[in-house]
């Protein structure tokens, strides 16, 4: 099956919309174009591990709903544009990926050189295999997708010392919901448009998220288990409490977690708010329960990693945690295209099938439009030299992550996969992959997400460390 | 208890608790367990162990967790252990100081103290067998619960509420406890250098925490430039002091701390530099009532946001944690010089008036006797004695070796209330970043105000109208040797994540913190730093200087994690320095670790003099589940 078969003739749409997207066309589809390839797909290769559930939700009435309106909204949408792209018709859905053919030429440039080693080098965190799954739609919830068509026409201003603020001069992530940029023009832009993606939901919920360590001979070194939450602040839409959290002034969002495993890191738990003035730090304090005291944390060291041998810093948190600060930081587009990502199937199955701890099976990859944006420290003295992301034009949120050392080496490579319900656009997250290819190591997260209840669960105590300690 | 009995507990402890509990929690999701098991053993290399490396201690932790949320606004947390210590069911032989040996030169050097069954021989005439009393801290009640409580949390972060047996730590200083005070400390297994965690003695209490902001009554707070006011009150009906266990030879009433037990004093006589032999002391505590209401501490915390930091207000009304030493009535061992009461010929009582008339009479006391006595044998009691008929049982002066001794009764008063207001105050100095990673340290200060602080004093007026200081004080009335002062103590602060520019690769930061704590007493002259120990001119001094310094670093990719601890005493000149090392090479359940302790201080002067023997490195294993 070509890859324009798969996307079942949206080549209609491609002149659809009047918003562009850097050098990109205006690709406008619909929805239901990706979930027509998704169930062609499994018609071929099987069910998988819950393959229909997943496309069941995806062409659900709600979900089509929000998709199309998001479509509209940016102006195109990933199947649309799929069906206007020039790609190899290997790369299609169903092809495996393996150390047989991970160096073909067809294959490089859609899939990042950190990610193809791992087919080829089986004596370290070794994958065995990869599917290529259907380009889907993704889209963010339904209550930023109301806000955002609100604010349709609103100038958004992402003014040089760090701000993003609205018309009236106000913060606009601790004001209201909406996406700034859908078609971000610079790398400024891009990145508040990543930043205000935030969980991609209102409250977020783990219990809990297992963090494995991995060293470099692919033995399982250490198990942490932690519980963790977030929450967005204002603009709430689409869980409840809506509109603004109480007490909450000023604050972007915030993350809260409580580790529980192994015992000797027990009830280590920490809490970092994020405020929207540049000026402002963060507020991050840590329980240290050796100490039995909070200790306020400097919000200008969160390179260090959450616990002894994670390769998992407190700025990584959700790939990108970092205040935005055009002193410090250049944010430059340098580029846009397609490349292979876990697909968003959390919520109903894992995308990635691990072989024991410390090395993967099968994974499925989904082939994604990006934009990549560069985040270089200017002033030398942030532990990455350079961040890179391959933001997803639909979704906000990188299909993966690249972090170079100070020495400007590639670091850590960051994969993931979210929770994601087509039925409502909120997400939390479901697998982490993220490897240091300089020492090696790796930290695969997996996080059971906890849907239930999650208008009151996150609780405002849990983002108060006096409360937070004893949690459990 | 035999072996067998404590590898019973361990397993009821480890085995059938969180095993039952384990088993549950499968079936509850919310219900989680987990304990370890450590076992250390230590070697020390100071005068205990005859400046040696030699077994000096075996402690070991048994330890279950249980903590249960039945649902997002309640917890209900349970933490039990059993902990002790049986170096000498290892066969150590720790060597403490005894009782003033009246046959060394001028008497100033003490008899050595076999701190276990190994009693007996040439350095310890008294021959006493004492097992060793840290064996098993199992008190259920007092020493095995450390947690049981149930915590109610308000949807809205109004209010929450906890209940039970816990710890609440307060203030922002690590090490020396200026407004940490909420409990007292268990300084039996580690001394003060044991995790802060670990030597807090938990209490049956119940701590409201009110949040003003969401209660809505912040306004006028936030008028004054406070954000985010809150209260927490602590009401606490249970009352503990700080559990020590004083190196004690004297029979009848031996005990045994084993190398963190605090040594038996010198008796020194500052007038003429010579030992005061023949006398022992029996202690007792006086507590106040373990659990009242009406004997209860009461503290409250007012927390609020300032300035772009952290802010509290506290004040505290509860118990003295540390004893003022009163002494008491006596008793005058005829015909025993070990102050031995079961190989006397007569046990004489002496009332408390009458033992400082015998000791301070001018001429013909007891002081005055032994001052003009030389050489290797001082002490005679006769001369205190004069022509009583006691003489006639051999205390008079000039027979040989005499055969009198006293034992003297001390009460460890812990019956007085502590009460002090403080405040804290904690930023994070974005302003002052720098370094190779542009860190900015954080901020910490600490201060508090204790009213009417209880001393023994180090100087005293006898009954019989002169003047004595230093070890004579101790005999003195309760009248003239206790007084009371306010104190003001200081701690300023600052923590650092520390990037070294030529460590390329750092893959962490070195996490550094130091601390300066001033501890001012008014009127400070001729207090004791802490009775009994008086004999080199242990004062308090006007200004109290400690600095301290932490740090940390995990490395190998955080498998080996080092630690540091040193602390400085100013005026006494004392160090402290603890270093630990953890192989976390073996998985998340077995953790080895290597700890060295080490004391430096001058005899009896300050804290760390008085932990100057207590030096060792201990090698432990732990298995944690």
């Amino acid at each position: 099956m070509k890859i324009r078969s798969m996307a079942t003739g949206i080549v209609a749409a491609l002149a659809l919309g009047g918003a562009t997207l850097g050098a990109s066309s205006v690709a406008l589809a619909n929805p239901e174009d990706g979930v027509a390839a998704w169930k062609a797909f499994i018609a071929q290769n099987g069910e998988g591990n819950g393959r229909s559930k997943f496309v069941d939700a995806l062409g659900s009435p709600e979900a089509l709903a929000i998709a199309k309106r998001w479509s509209a909204l940016r102006g195109y949408d990933a199947p649309g544009l799929l069906a206007g792209a020039n790609l190899p018709p290997e790369l299609k859905p169903g092809t495996v990926i393996n150390a047989s053919n991970v160096d073909a030429e067809w294959l490089k440039p859609y899939i990042l050189p950190a990610l193809a080693e791992r087919f080829k080098d089986s004596g370290w965190f070794g994958w065995k295999q990869a599917v290529i799954v259907p380009t889907a739609s993704y889209y963010m919830p339904k209550g930023t997708l109301e806000q955002t068509e609100a604010a349709k026409g609103v100038a958004f201003n992402a003014t040089p010392d760090g701000n993003l603020l609205m018309p009236d001069g106000s913060f606009a992530l601790s004001t209201q919901g909406a996406m700034p940029f859908l078609n971000p023009k610079n790398g400024l832009e891009a990145t508040w448009s990543f930043v205000a993606h935030g969980i991609a939901n209102d409250n977020l919920n783990f219990h809990p998220i297992t963090m494995d360590v991995c060293n470099s001979s692919g033995s399982l070194e250490r198990q942490y288990k932690a519980e963790l939450w977030w929450q967005k602040m204002h603009g709430r839409k689409d869980v409840a409490p809506f509109g603004d959290i109480g007490g909450m002034d000023g604050v972007v969002e915030g993350g809260a977690v409580y580790f529980t495993d192994p015992r000797d890191v027990r009830g280590l738990s920490g809490v970092r708010k994020r405020y929207a003035d540049a000026k402002k730090e963060d507020d991050f304090k840590v329980f240290v329960p050796t100490l039995k005291r909070t200790r306020i944390l400097s919000a200008t060291d969160g390179q260090d990693p959450l616990a002894a041998g994670l390769e998992l810093i407190w700025d990584d948190w959700r790939a990108y945690w970092v205040k935005t600060d055009p002193g410090r930081f250049d944010y430059k587009i340098v580029g846009e295209g397609w490349t292979l990502g876990f697909p968003q199937t959390g919520h109903f199955y894992q995308a990635a099938q691990r072989d024991g701890s410390c090395a993967v099976d099968t994974v499925e990859l989904e082939l994604r439009p990006v934009i990549i944006l560069e985040i270089t420290d200017k002033t030398g003295k942030y532990i990455y030299s350079k961040r890179r992301f391959y933001l997803d034009k639909e979704f906000y949120y990188p299909v993966a992550n690249e972090f170079y050392d100070a020495r400007g080496n590639l670091m850590r490579v960051w994969y993931d996969s979210r929770d994601w319900t087509p039925r409502t656009g909120q997400a939390q997250w479901r697998q982490v992959a993220l490897w240091n290819v300089i020492s090696k190591r790796i930290t695969w997260l997996e996080m059971e997400s906890r849907w239930e209840n999650l208008e009151t669960n996150p609780t405002p105590s849990l983002f108060d460390i006096d409360q937070l300690r004893d949690y459990k | 208890m035999k072996l067998w009995n404590i590898l019973l507990t361990t397993t009821i402890l480890g085995g059938a608790a969180a095993g039952t509990l384990a088993g549950m929690a499968e079936g509850f999701d919310n219900v989680s367990v987990g304990g370890r098991v450590k076992q250390g053993v230590a070697f020390g290399y100071s005068e205990l162990t005859d400046g040696m490396l030699k077994l000096a201690q075996a402690n070991y932790i048994v330890e279950t967790d249980i903590s249960w949320k039945p649902s997002r606004n309640i917890a209900v947390t349970g933490n039990f252990w059993l902990r002790g210590d049986w170096v000498d069911s290892w066969g150590a032989d720790l060597m403490g100081s005894g009782i003033q040996n009246p046959y060394s030169y001028n008497a100033t050097e003490q008899y050595g103290y076999h701190m276990n069954r190994k009693g007996g021989g040439a350095n310890d005439p008294f021959g006493n067998t004492v097992d060793h009393q840290n064996r098993y801290l199992d008190d259920f009640e007092d020493e095995m619960i450390r947690e049981l409580a149930v915590k109610f949390t308000d949807d809205y972060n109004r209010y929450a509420l906890k209940v039970g047996k816990f710890v609440r730590g307060w203030g922002q200083s690590d090490g020396i406890r200026l407004l940490d005070v909420l409990h007292a400390q268990d300084l039996r297994m580690k001394g003060v250098l044991g995790d802060s965690d670990e030597i807090r003695i938990p209490s049956w209490m119940a701590a409201l925490d009110l949040n003003f902001d969401e209660i809505g009554i912040a306004a006028p707070f936030e008028w004054l430039g406070m954000t985010k006011p809150g209260l927490e009150l602590i009401f606490m009906p249970e009352t503990h002091h700080d559990q020590f266990v004083i190196n004690n030879p004297t029979p009848g009433d031996t005990t045994s701390g084993g190398l963190y037990g605090f040594p038996f004093p010198y008796l020194i006589d500052p007038v003429s530099g010579k030992g005061i032999p023949y006398f022992s002391a029996h202690l007792s505590d006086v507590t106040p009532r373990e659990f009242s209401l009406t004997d209860a501490t009461l503290a409250a915390r007012f927390k609020f946001q300032a300035l772009h930091g952290e802010g509290t207000l506290n004040a505290y009304y509860g118990w003295q944690e540390l004893p003022i030493v009163k002494m008491r009535d006596s008793t005058l061992h005829v015909g025993s010089a070990t102050n031995n009461a079961d190989e006397a010929i007569l046990n004489v009582p002496l009332s408390q008036p009458m033992l400082e008339t015998l000791v301070h009479a001018p001429g013909i006391g007891y002081l005055d006797a032994m001052r003009l006595t030389s050489g290797g044998l001082l002490g005679t009691l006769g001369s205190l004695l004069g022509g009583s008929g006691i003489n006639l049982y051999g205390c008079a002066t000039g027979i040989l070796p005499p055969l009198c001794s006293v034992t003297t009764n001390f009460e460890l008063d812990y019956k007085y209330r502590k009460k002090l207001l403080g405040a804290t105050f904690t930023r994070d100095m974005v302003e002052l970043a720098f370094g190779p990673k542009d860190v900015a340290p954080v901020f910490r200060m600490e201060a508090s105000y204790e009213f009417d602080k209880p001393f023994n004093r180090y100087r005293v007026t006898t009954n019989v109208g002169n003047e004595a200081y230093g070890s004579d004080a101790l005999i003195s009335s309760v009248d003239e040797s206790v007084t009371f002062r306010d104190q003001i103590s200081v701690m300023f602060g600052v923590d650092y994540f520390l990037w070294l520019p030529f460590w390329e690769g750092q893959e962490s930061s070195i996490f550094t913190s130091f601390q300066l704590f001033n501890i001012i007493t008014e009127d400070s002259k001729d207090l004791m730093f802490q009775s009994p120990y008086a004999a080199f001119g242990s004062k308090v001094h006007p200004v109290q200087t400690y600095g301290t310094f932490l740090w940390w670093k995990a490395l190998d990719q955080g498998r080996l994690y080092l630690e540091g601890l040193a602390a400085y005493d100013f005026q006494n000149e004392g160090f402290a320095y603890r270093q630990r090392v953890d192989f976390n090479y073996f998985g998340d359940n077995i953790r080895p670790r290597l700890e060295l302790i080490h004391y430096e201080g001058k005899t009896e002067q300050g804290l760390f003099g008085l932990y100057d023997n207590a030096d060792a490195i201990e090698f432990s294993l732990t298995y944690q589940f």
